[in-house]
Formats: C-alpha cells, structure tokens, sequence
C-alpha cells in the first residue's frame, strides 16, 4: 500500500529542509505521532534511527525506522529496521521559486486478504494525518521572514 | 536416528530440569512472522469489534524483560488478551518476545494449542516464566486464572487474585519489574451466573484437572452455558485497559509479600474502579 501526498510551499527547498532535517521539530509537525524520539545519538544522515508510533485505531502502530538516503536539500529516505514494514520519503523540488514537498510511505502489515482490508481502512487515518503535518510544514516554513 | 531421539526423552527423570527442556521448544514455537500476519485480524475484532481503547503503552520499561500482571475477564473467550497482544506487538513490534502464561488445557489441545504456541503461548509455571526471562522475553501472567476469569457477573469490577502471590515471588527471583495491566469491558461479553466453586470442589475438579470452577453462565451460542469448555461467541462489548507504572516487588517490598499483594492488587483496583466509572449502558455503545 501507497501513500503519496504532496503541497506547494513559497520557500526555496534549503529553508524548507532546515525544518524536515531537523529531528527536534518533527514532533512540531507531524500529525498523529504519538511518539517520534531518536534511538541513536546521531539524528540526522544515514543511519540515524527514530522510534515512530501513530495511533491507527485501537493501538498505536509503528516501529524503529533507520535512514538509508539523506542528500541536503533534496530527500530523505528511510526503512523499517523493527515493527511495520515500511519504506518512506520526504522529496523536496524546486517549482518556481518556491518548493514542492512530498511525503511518501509504503507499508506492508501481512495478513492476506484481512491484511488487504486493515491497509485500506488504516490509509484513511494515515492520508489524514500525513495531509495535515504537509499543511503544518507549510504554515511553519512560510510563517519565517 | 529419530528413534533414538524419542528414547532418550522417555527416560529423562520429570524432574524441573525436564519441564524447562520440554518449554524451551514451547519457546521456539513462538512464531513473529506467524504473529505479524495475525495482527491485522487482531486489529479488526480490537478496533472494530471490542472498540477498545489502550492507555499508557509508554509506561512499559522500552528495553529487557517485564513480568506483566493482568486481571481478566469474559470467561474462556477472554477480549484482553487480544487486545494485550495486538497493543504489544504493535508498539514494540514482533521482534519483542512476548510471552503469555497459560493453563496446561490450553497449550495441549491439538490444533489450538499449536496455534496458542506460536503466539507465544507458554504452559504456566514458575520455571518455565524463569526460562522465558532468561532467554530475554517479557511474560504475562493472569494470577486470578480460572476463578477470576470465570467470577460471577456482579463482580465484574473487581480484581480477585484469589490470594495467589507466586507472581510476586517470580518477580523478585528473576529481578524483573512488575507491570500492571488492568482490564475492564470483558465481563460484559455474556453473563456469568456463578462460578461453581462449590460444585467444583464437591466433583474434585481440582485434584483432576486444575479447575476450580465450574461456571455457569448465560452465553451464545448455547444459552445455559455450562463450564465453558467449548468457549462461546463473545458480544461486542467495549474494553478499556490501562498499563499502570512498573513495580520493583524487592526494592520496596522485600520479602514481605503480604505487603507486596496488598500494593499490586489496590493499585489495580483504583484504575479499575475507575475504567468501570467511564462504562455507558448499554456496553456495546
């Protein structure tokens, strides 16, 4: 299962990056977190790990996730190392003066055809949550002078 | 060569040493991957069907063994151990080794107790809950067992531990601390009339299998539902559940575990008490 998301911002991608790249305001944007807090001491470049939970129903859901792609200004990337199957990225393109950030998360829970199920009725909380921290980044990133 | 195999456990002495032996492949039956593509259907009857809501996941030490302590309730068909595992799995994921103690007429049906295995479902037993900390894993247990599960329907907020401290002393032996679990919602999944005790007593349940009780109770779909012993169809009542902080028995307690009872089990009936007060007739709103 895919979720792709993405929003215009009226900034260049280097200030839009100084907001994504910084693990200590994540928690300032991300809608639905229940807990996002570093594992390892390095929290930025690969190998930077993060405990991420959401809450997806009953229970929060989620898992360790590790950094795998960081290039300043462009993407980072990252991959599940425990918990959920997932491979996620935040993509950053210049557009006119001003940049188009995108959230993309795949994720895999198992399960067959009840599996198949869960996937789609949990897409409906995650495509909110992940809405709402794109307009958060962008009123964040477009509130500095 | 597996001839020889079956030789060789046939005259091992039954002694402790064995019942570990025998529960170490009970460990290796736990299964993550197994338990990974339960979990969506897990999710399901959790969500959807009990509607059950998880407080205080991040009171649960984040690293090394813990021996969770949990009231239970709803008779054979327990919701909260459902919602327990699926919490569990979910916030720390599969890789953390979650093991649940159970009566021995769980783990030996034929095909469920296979299933039960792969969940992680141990045989309950003092030794063997020292083996699962040794080899890393959390363990839950339910002390109330059968005479909590089974306790009658105007009882359902009450802990009732039945005087049963052995989680107490397994706590301080293997150093690990004590996390409270407590569940309310569960009773309202069909309703028990008695528990038996009497009756059970009286047909030497005990001596014979390990039962306390002989319960009697009003279930789907067999209307008189007598023992409980083929489990019913649970109503879709909402279960509430709250982790409460971690309790190290030694350091407060010591050996005083008159004391230790008293602290664990009032601690839990506070939060019950108050998930009780949250309830809304009917329970399946």
């Amino acid at each position: 299962m895919r979720i792709s998301q993405k929003v215009h911002i009226d900034r260049p991608p280097a200030d839009v990056f100084k907001l994504i790249g910084d693990a200590t305001r994540h928690p300032t944007f991300l809608a639905g977190a229940t807990t996002f807090k570093p594992v390892t001491e390095q929290t930025q470049g690969v190998g930077a790990r993060f405990r991420v939970l959401m809450k997806i129903g009953s229970v929060e859901v989620g898992g360790i996730v590790e950094i795998n792609r960081w290039e300043d200004d462009v993407v980072i990337e990252w991959t599940a190392v425990q918990g959920v199957r997932q491979t996620g990225r935040w993509l950053l393109q210049p557009v006119d003066g001003g940049t188009e950030l995108t959230f993309e998360l795949d994720y895999d829970i198992g399960g067959g055809p009840v599996g198949w199920l869960v996937e789609r009725i949990a897409a409906r909380t995650l495509a909110r949550n992940l809405w709402a921290s794109l307009l958060a980044a962008r009123r964040i990133v477009e509130a500095q002078e | 060569m597996d001839d020889n195999k079956v030789e060789v456990r046939t005259i091992e002495p039954p002694d402790a040493g064995a019942l570990v032996r025998g529960a170490a492949a009970d460990f290796e039956a736990r299964d993550p991957e197994y338990i990974r593509n339960m979990l969506p259907l897990m999710w399901l009857l959790t969500t959807v069907y009990f509607r059950a809501e998880v407080r205080g996941m991040d009171r649960i030490p984040e690293e090394g063994p813990v021996l969770f302590v949990s009231n239970h309730s709803g008779g054979n068909m327990t919701p909260d151990s459902i919602v327990f595992t699926l919490a569990f799995n979910s916030y720390f994921g599969v890789e953390r080794p979650l093991y649940s103690l159970a009566h021995a007429l769980v783990t030996s049906w034929p095909v469920l107790g296979d299933m039960a295995k792969k969940w992680g479902i141990i045989t309950a037993g003092h030794e063997t809950a020292k083996a699962a900390f040794d080899r890393g894993g959390s363990v839950l247990v339910y002390p109330g067992g059968d005479v909590e599960v089974h306790r009658p329907y105007s009882a359902r907020h009450e802990i009732r531990f039945d005087g049963r401290k052995g989680f107490l002393r397994l706590a301080k032996e293997a150093g690990v601390p004590i996390v409270p679990i407590v569940a309310d919602g569960g009773h309202d999944t069909y309703l028990p009339l008695t528990d038996g005790r009497s009756i059970a007593k009286a047909l030497r349940l005990d001596k014979l299998a390990r039962l306390k009780v002989l319960p009697v109770s009003l279930a789907l779909p067999w209307g008189i539902n007598v023992g409980d012993f083929f489990g019913h169809l649970p109503l879709p009542a909402k279960i509430r559940m709250e982790v409460l902080d971690p309790i190290n028995v030694e350091a407060r307690f010591g050996d005083d575990y008159d004391a230790a009872y008293r602290y664990v089990t009032g601690r839990m009936q506070e939060s019950l008490t108050a998930l009780a007060a949250e309830r809304v007739l009917p329970p399946f709103l």
